[in-house]
């Protein structure tokens, strides 16, 4: 047995203190993420080469308080690692952002006053050449070996990497500390300010935030950021999702000649295939959008952003950090409910995570393109149908913010809103390699979280659909038991059996109509909005729901959340149909 | 920029007996926190962010109507909710 295996170490540190760079670099990127079991907070563990010591990454921490899933996992494999190490005892790597030194080091003291040992890695070195000469001071209270390293010069990080094999550092198999007091914080502060560190040498980047965080011009920039980042999805994405829809199809009709059992050719080609084809035409679009969304955060704008929306944010019960899951909600709701693990407080990220399935998915697109286009012919007025669409959206996100939050807090007790503070990091170029894999990594989870859920639900759909006979099928028993429902907007069983089939997935609403209708889908231009304004707000997803218990480790609220927007929009779209109605009348 | 105006207000004093707080300063200026009234959640909440007594802030952006607020501290940029730096009291530091 190698020597070597028997050694662990976490990276612990502030966020975007170059823990992450740090651990790439020491793994050389053979790492994979896990979940811990039990809960949902991912973390990553890799070797270094040559069966090298393990090596873990940890989300970011601020204080000794956990502020949020995200930072209470630290603090936990702090305490008490062995279940994350494969049961090895742990060393501990400090690691400091040079730049920032006389912030981070403080909480570096406060914690290794409780856990001695460890190591002190201070990354972004060649941006504070003279910071080296306050060493000296450094290691007179924190009595730690210290390794300068910097991205720049890879050579930098060889005898950091000889120190880890070696052993360096103290190991423990668990550790309790407690909150320190504010004067052992104010202590602490003190002594950092007092090592007088050198500043960084000042990066031109600076002066941008001069106009980013302009109340007026900061707004219409980042606005407009965002607005780009949409339309270069959809643009850039329209082609390729085309390209995959004839591709499936060519392939779903050349598979169904080969198998001659025509059941058998119905369940591989329209089930299986069908299915997967619905899986894959949202790949494209989540990629781009999340490697937007990557970009944004790696060069320092989704942080600008975060503070320039939270006051918006703060009336509709989230904070600043809701915009991020809220915009990627636009694309798809699961890995944007898993965002929400950065919003620190319980009642904001709750309520973020209930707003999040107002927003338009890219799931709702085909169905809003279809009643569209029976709307009307035109396409300007599509588009600017499609706009309104948008824009409703977002203000039923923002208005089931508010009313989530209250629910959560409780009706008779109106909560202040939580302190909300954010360390501004600096602007820098984005790393496109990590941007890729972090989007590689976004659409990975979308298809193992979401996908196997929609194959499933879809072939369970085609079976209802199928059997005993496509004429006599179970879905359509089920849908002659909505006539009645279905009555009240206009519409009849036919519709139901779309609307049964999109709680699989909501694309299927279009085929599954097709199918019972046998041809063209007749629907009164009451009826058409009907069905728009019921998908703008039922929770029809498996998925969703799916994630929604996993994160907020509640069925009820899960299953209350999907009951209550699915009546919601069951009320809105019947009285959407009524209001069209007397509409029609007068003129 | 920021680190420089910080380092710059090391030979600055304060003025004593003219408290104010923080939201209420003037873009530009550097500042002394001379205490946080607030309870003790967010007391050490803010403590940890290192807004602790004596810190010398540059104050980058205060927005009158309830805006973020950003300062600079140690040579780290931090943006602060109004209603949060209202808690914060501050002394103006002179040249």
């Amino acid at each position: 047995m190698n020597p070597t295996d028997s050694l662990a170490y976490l990276l612990v540190g502030h966020p975007n203190a170059g823990k992450t760079t740090l651990f790439n670099y020491l793994t050389q990127s053979h790492h994979s993420v896990v979940n811990y079991p039990g809960s949902t907070v991912q973390y990553a563990l890799g070797h270094m080469p040559h069966q090298g010591p393990l090596i873990i990454d940890t989300p970011g921490i601020q204080s000794m308080d956990a502020q949020g899933p995200d930072q209470a996992l630290t603090l936990t494999m702090m305490q008490s690692p062995l279940s994350y190490t494969h049961s090895r005892p742990i060393r501990l790597v400090w690691v400091v952002d040079a730049r920032h030194a006389s912030h981070e080091l403080a909480l570096i003291d406060l914690l290794h006053q409780q856990i001695p040992g460890g190591i002190l890695v201070l990354t972004h070195a060649q941006h504070t050449p003279s910071a080296r000469m306050t060493a000296s001071r450094l290691t007179e209270r924190l009595a730690l070996p210290v390794f300068w390293v910097d991205a720049d010069t890879p050579d930098h990080y060889e005898p950091l990497k000889v120190a880890l094999a070696n052993g360096v550092g103290t190991p423990y198999v668990s550790i309790s500390f407690t909150p320190p007091a504010n004067e052992a914080i104010q202590s602490a502060f003190d002594w950092s300010t007092s090592l007088q560190w050198p500043p960084p040498s000042a990066s031109p980047a600076l002066s941008l935030d001069r106009w980013v965080l302009h109340p007026v011009i900061g707004t219409m920039m980042i606005s407009g950021v965002l607005l780009m980042a949409f339309v270069m999805t959809f643009l850039i994405t329209a082609p390729i999702v085309d390209g995959l829809d004839t591709g499936m199809s060519w392939l779903i009709t050349t598979t169904q000649s080969m198998i001659p059992h025509p059941l058998l050719s119905a369940a591989i080609g329209e089930g299986v295939l069908g299915s997967l084809g619905a899986v894959l035409v949202f790949m494209p679009p989540l990629f781009v959008l999340s490697l937007c969304i990557a970009i944004m955060e790696d060069s320092g704008f989704l942080t600008r952003m975060a503070i320039m929306y939270d006051r918006t944010l703060t009336r509709f019960g989230m904070e600043g950090r809701s915009m991020l899951p809220i915009l990627s909600g636009y694309g798809c709701a699961i890995p944007a409910i898993i965002s929400c693990r950065q919003i620190p407080n319980r009642r904001e990220r709750l309520a973020t995570m209930a707003a999040i399935p107002m927003g338009t998915c890219m799931a709702r697109l085909p169905v809003y393109a279809l009643l569209l286009g029976m709307l009307t012919p035109s396409p300007l007025i599509r588009g600017g149908l499609l706009t309104a669409v948008y824009v409703g959206s977002l203000a039923l996100v923002l208005v089931t913010g508010r009313l989530a939050s209250r629910y959560v807090s409780g009706p008779t007790q109106p909560h202040p809103p939580t302190p909300f503070y954010m360390t501004l990091p600096p602007w820098q170029w984005p790393n496109m390699t990590r941007a890729c894999r972090q989007a590689t990594h976004q659409v990975t989870s979308f298809v193992i979280k979401a996908g196997g859920t929609i194959v499933a639900i879809s072939l369970l759909l085609w079976g209802l659909a199928t059997f005993p006979s496509p004429e006599q099928s179970i879905m359509i028993r089920i849908a002659h038991y909505l006539n009645p429902v279905m009555g009240i907007i206009g519409t009849d069983w036919r519709i139901g059996v779309g609307l049964l089939a999109s709680f699989g997935a909501r694309e299927l609403f279009g085929p599954a109509v097709h199918a019972v209708s046998g041809g063209e889908i007749h629907l009164s231009l009451g009826s058409t909005i009907a069905i728009l304004v019921f998908y703008m707000m039922a929770l029809q997803c498996g998925a969703t729901v799916a994630i929604l218990k996993q994160e907020s480790n509640s069925l009820t609220l899960a299953i209350g959340i999907t009951v209550l927007y699915t009546l919601l929009a069951m009320v809105a779209s019947a009285i959407t149909y009524q209001m069209v109605g007397i509409i029609r009348l007068c003129f | 920029m920021a680190n420089q105006e910080v380092a710059q207000t090391s030979h600055m004093v304060p003025v004593p007996h003219s408290c104010q707080r923080l939201c209420d300063c003037k873009g530009g200026t550097c500042v002394q926190i001379v205490g946080i009234e607030a309870d003790d959640v967010t007391c050490r909440t803010l403590l940890s962010m290192g807004l602790t007594n004596g810190t010398h802030v540059a104050i980058h952006q205060t927005n009158r109507h309830g805006g973020p607020v950003i300062v600079g501290l140690r040579g780290t940029q931090i943006a602060l909710r109004s209603s949060d730096a209202a808690v914060i009291q501050v002394s103006p530091l002179l040249n």
